[in-house]
């Protein structure tokens, strides 16, 4: 089958490579109709995030057609021929924190358990094509995918649903969500968004469906933030804005946003003296992260707010403005969204119809063009928002 | 139940050591000698074959005198989202336990208080250990020793193909129920008596394979069984072409047992072809 593989920083192949099976008794095998490129997988085509290995097979955005199962999976929960979304985090259902709803800090899904507690302390769930400290399952940018656990994560789709809606409910539309929902948003607030990215652009829209005021959302590319606007937010391209921080309190009566949501995370961009300096650390591997728009979130959120984190990070971070977070008595939330959560019931928004989340869709192009499709989507080039991939179709001629 | 009283491990075990810093000079010999020796070997000429002589006599000098056996003790503990009982009769079915530790081939249970226990050791060569249920409490603890074989001599286990060397062990394993119904907490202790002594446990932490390393993967592989039936795995999943680096980093592992069943050579392409 066709997939694409990770052969270093920057060198992302299609290479022909055998069909998965079932390994465990609670596999399935998916037939993959669409996946998408997501943002998070830009960290590992820059070579940000350490234990990925030559041939792994990226992707943990993608859905299809359950073509095998395991003897051990639940019948009622899952069968050959259903039309399946895939959650991207693994989850086996039955310990700990499966069973409070923490889905995405499963304590049985990750094989490389010891790599991520070797490095971190501690280890979340495992996760589709995401290097090995995070189980170093192979990903869903691919033909056919095998999925663990199979009758925990794979949430069944009504016929009335599109490929491109149900595709984005594998990660960044519930991302973007649960953003929200850890902002903790109250009638009348007003939220700040940094990053109008697909978890941005989501987060945004999903604070409206939270009851918010207003949503002020911050980028540098006006493609970006014209999306942005089309959702109802006021942007601010914060290249063109002398102090960000004053600009901020200046459009909310001299308090600030009540909620800040950085959807930037760990390569955030800027002009400023400590971002340049960020940028120095990082390029000498003293810190994996530019947490520039963290710092950001917690000097403009108003006293007594809330600091929404979606953004991926690493590890370590310098100069975290904690002096201002502790006396302003901040809270801030994060993690990786807690899939199972959410899926259901943002299904049953997209078909009431309160939203439609493929407007985020730049790009619907062949797996053969892959590669070419990451360099874009990294460089921001052809106002690209979102990729979604058919494994299936030939490549047009260019 | 009282979380901090530890039942003390009964019976006797060899004198323990008090010096746990390997011997440099000993280290640098055993270190030294095995370079030399695979390097000799790799040259496959009358040259290669002197220089492999020798090194191999200066790693077993090293070897042997340091081989002193040495107490080592690993401890762990793991939240099981399972009644006591069922965690107890899970450990207590002792059949089960090669399915989650790495380092055990098999487990004969012989009769209501005694099993046999065979083990790999270093560099794969198989131990054979047989044991003895010391005190037990149903849904409470187990605790054992193990006991010397009929054709050792007195006091001692002797691997088949080691010189010298003696490893005995003993364990205890408690079960008690986590507050507000979490489960079950697990808590096990092993001691082991290791030929090689220092230098086999330096030997051990350079390959990342230490006992408390090792007690805590295996505590892990039996909280996936208990919790979801099977352990999790990427053990045979597609992907693309591999480096060769990528071969020797899955050979030295730390979570998997070396194996002797296969050359160096072929186990290092084996697990470049492998995922």
């Amino acid at each position: 089958m066709k997939a694409v593989c990770w052969m270093g920083a920057e060198k992302i192949s299609v290479e022909t490579v055998p069909e998965p099976k079932v390994l465990n008794r609670r596999d399935a095998i998916i037939r993959i109709t669409s996946t998408c490129i997501c943002g998070s997988d830009l960290h590992l085509y820059n070579g940000f995030m350490p234990t990925m290995e030559q041939g792994d097979i990226l992707g943990h955005e993608f859905m299809g057609e359950v073509v095998e199962v395991g003897p051990g999976v639940n019948p009622e929960k899952l069968k050959v021929g259903d039309r399946v979304v895939v959650p991207f985090t693994i989850a086996c259902g039955n310990c700990f924190f499966c069973k409070h709803q923490l889905w995405s800090c499963c304590d049985n899904s990750n094989p490389n358990h010891w790599m991520a507690e070797q490095l971190m302390g501690y280890s979340p769930s495992g996760l589709f094509g995401y290097t090995h400290m995070m189980g170093g399952y192979a990903g869903g940018q691919a033909q056919f995918v095998r999925v663990p656990f199979a009758d925990v994560g794979p949430m069944k789709l009504p016929p009335d649903i599109s490929d491109e809606q149900a595709v984005l409910l594998s990660d960044v539309f519930p991302t973007g969500y649960y953003a929200a929902v850890n902002a903790d948003i109250e009638p009348g607030d007003s939220v700040a968004v940094w990053g109008c990215g697909p978890v941005g652009q989501f987060a945004i829209r999903s604070a409206f469906l939270l009851g918010a005021e207003r949503v002020i959302a911050i980028d540098r590319f006006p493609y970006r933030l014209k999306a942005a606007q089309e959702g109802g937010a006021e942007i601010i391209n914060y290249e063109e804005c002398d102090d960000l921080i004053q600009t901020l309190k200046d459009m909310t009566a001299n308090i600030g946003p009540d909620r800040c949501i950085d959807a930037v995370g760990m390569e955030a961009a800027g002009h400023t003296f400590p971002f340049l300096l960020d940028k120095a650390k990082q390029k000498l591997r003293l810190q994996f992260d530019r947490p520039n728009v963290l710092r950001q979130t917690i000097l403009a959120c108003r006293k007594g707010g809330t600091v929404s984190v979606p953004g991926v990070y690493g590890g370590f971070i310098d100069k975290m403005p904690m002096g201002q977070f502790m006396n302003k008595g901040l809270v801030m939330k994060t993690g990786q969204t807690h899939m199972m959560r959410f899926m259901q019931p943002l299904l049953e928004r997209v078909q009431k119809g309160e939203i439609d989340p493929s407007f985020i869709v730049s790009h619907r192009v062949s797996i053969d063009e892959a590669p070419r499709m990451y360099q874009v989507f990294r460089d921001k080039q052809e106002e690209c928002t979102k990729v979604v991939l058919d494994p299936w179709a030939e490549a047009k001629a260019a | 139940m009282k979380q901090d009283a530890i039942i003390p491990i009964r019976g006797s075990g060899p004198p323990v050591s008090t010096s746990h810093r390997p011997q440099l000079r000993h280290l640098g010999a055993l270190l030294g000698g095995t370079a030399l020796a695979v390097y000799g070997l790799s040259r496959r000429s009358l040259a290669g074959a002197l220089m492999a002589s020798s090194g191999g006599a200066l790693a077993y000098y090293a070897y042997s005198a340091d081989s002193k056996p040495q107490s080592l003790e690993a401890q762990g503990s793991v939240l099981l989202n399972c009644s006591v009982a069922e965690a107890f009769q899970f450990w207590r079915s002792f059949e089960n336990l090669p399915r989650l530790m790495a380092n055990l081939e098999s487990v004969t249970v012989t009769d209501e208080k005694h099993s046999q226990w065979t083990i790999r050791g270093p560099l794969g060569k198989p131990i054979t250990l047989n044991s003895e249920i010391v005190e037990q409490r149903d849904n409470e603890y187990i605790a054992w020793r193990t006991l010397p074989t009929s054709n050792a001599k007195k006091g001692s286990l002797r691997s088949p193909s080691l010189p010298g060397p003696e490893v005995e062990a003993k364990g205890i394993v408690k079960f008690h129920e986590a507050p507000h119904g979490r489960g079950t907490v697990l808590e096990a202790r092993i001691r082991y008596w290791l030929p090689g002594g220092a230098l086999g446990r330096a030997a051990a932490k350079a390959l990342g394979k230490d006992p408390d390393f090792m007690m805590r993967q295996d505590l892990r592989r039996m909280k996936a069984l208990l919790e979801t039936g099977e352990i999790p795995t990427t053990e045979g999943q597609p992907h693309g072409p591999r480096t060769l680096f990528t071969g020797v980093a899955r050979v030295i592992d730390p979570d998997q047992p070396v194996r002797r069943d296969v050359g160096l050579r072929q186990a290092i392409e084996e697990q470049r072809r492998a995922s």
